[in-house]
């Protein structure tokens, strides 16, 4: 799946890999990677404006934590981010289900 | 030239600096860590650089607005506590000579000061509601913003050094606590409007010339004042108004205050409303307010 068909549904992915655990940067595009079976075919680095939006909009929060001497920022989900994350599922499942519905 | 360095240079030509941008490579720099040689996969560093400037260019914008606005709030108010000690402290002093025409000068900065800070405030604050309303905004509509509020705390940080020096050429000839709350009234918000426009700077640096169009300022804004808001911004005319009547309002008040007379309000009023006139005509395309 091409990067520009991703475009506009990168938050709630984002949001959605770090569901389950914190994760830094790295772990979050593995996750999608994981999760997807490598179906998205996004430049890695587009993550971590998202990444950076979404702690802004207060979806999530980070911290730093040390790994082999360097500096790691480790993100997770907010109250708030949570709350967010349920909302657009349901928008998506009830967008997704009439999309099929359409094209069966 | 590596991945990393060729981002770090496309952040610094986006604008992003500081522990922002230490962040963004330190995270980039673990990425790279944990998996040598994915650089192919991270993308274009122009386009990531040119993301994350959107994305600051919402917040940074945001605290500059807030920033300036309250620092036009508090030159406000000390113009007003200036205004009523005069009044207190017995009237405006006689002064003869040179020290007459510095007094006049200083006289007419504070005035213009005053009345291209309230008129480039307001419109800052309208088009700022606007923004937070849009769901996209071009970098041109942030710059505006800016513009407005810049143009604003400069005009305000005049009259306030304009305010100062009013102090400085009368406190011989008035009580030692007419110069103290003068002082006080003028450099408190001096020191404001300067973190102000210092906040507007970082902003303008991550608004760049052109670029995609991103996110608005977001947040709700009552619908009752979103109406209002749209109706005055709908025509240059309306817009004048809305800084008009409230800037014509606000020379009327203050000056019945200050003065303890309505008729020293209603003529500096009818003197703003002239003013304010000949300013629209100055200043207005700058302002964005003509077409």
């Amino acid at each position: 799946m091409k990067a520009e068909s991703l475009k506009g549904h990168l938050d709630v992915l984002v949001l959605a890999a770090l569901r389950e655990q914190p994760l830094h940067g790295y772990a979050v595009i593995e996750e999608l990677r994981r999760r997807s079976e490598g179906a998205f075919d996004l430049a890695e680095g587009t993550v971590y404006p998202v990444l950076h939006r979404l702690e802004a909009d207060g979806l999530l929060e980070s911290s730093w934590t040390t790994v082999s001497g360097r500096r790691r920022r480790v993100y997770e989900l907010s109250a708030k981010g949570t709350k967010a994350l349920g909302q657009r599922a349901t928008e998506w499942r009830a967008f997704a289900k009439a999309v099929e519905a359409v094209i069966a | 030239m590596t991945w990393l360095t060729s981002l770090d240079t496309e952040l610094l030509a986006a604008g992003v600096r500081g522990p922002v941008r230490a962040r963004i490579l330190a995270e980039l720099v673990d990425h790279i860590e944990c998996e040598p040689g994915c650089e192919s996969r991270l993308g274009d560093p122009a386009a990531i650089a040119a993301e994350f400037a959107a994305d600051l260019r919402v917040s940074t914008t945001r605290r500059a607005a807030w920033r300036a606005f309250g620092a036009l709030a508090l030159a406000a108010v000390g113009v007003l506590v200036t205004q009523r000690a005069y009044g207190v402290a017995g009237g405006w002093p006689t002064v003869t000579g040179a020290r007459a025409t510095f007094v006049s000068l200083t006289g007419i900065a504070i005035l213009l000061g005053i009345q291209i800070a309230f008129a480039a405030g307001i419109l800052g604050a309208l088009r700022a509601l606007r923004l937070r309303r849009a769901r996209e905004a071009s970098a041109a509509e942030f710059r505006l913003v800016q513009r407005r509020f810049r143009v604003a705390c400069v005009a305000a940080a005049l009259a306030d050094a304009g305010m100062l020096a009013h102090t400085a050429l009368l406190a011989s000839l008035l009580p030692w606590w007419w110069t103290a709350i003068s002082v006080g009234a003028a450099a408190g918000p001096l020191v404001a409007l300067v973190i102000g426009l210092r906040a507007l700077r970082g902003a303008t640096l991550v608004t760049a010339d052109g670029g995609p169009a991103a996110r608005a300022l977001g947040g709700d804004v009552p619908a009752v004042v979103a109406a209002i808001a749209d109706w005055f911004s709908a025509h240059w005319l309306r817009l004048a108004l809305a800084v008009g009547i409230p800037t014509t309002a606000f020379m009327l008040l203050s000056s019945a205050f200050a003065e303890s007379s309505w008729t020293e309000g209603i003529n500096r009023a009818l003197g703003e409303a002239v003013a304010f006139g000949c300013c629209l005509g100055v200043f207005g395309r700058r302002l964005g307010i003509r077409a």
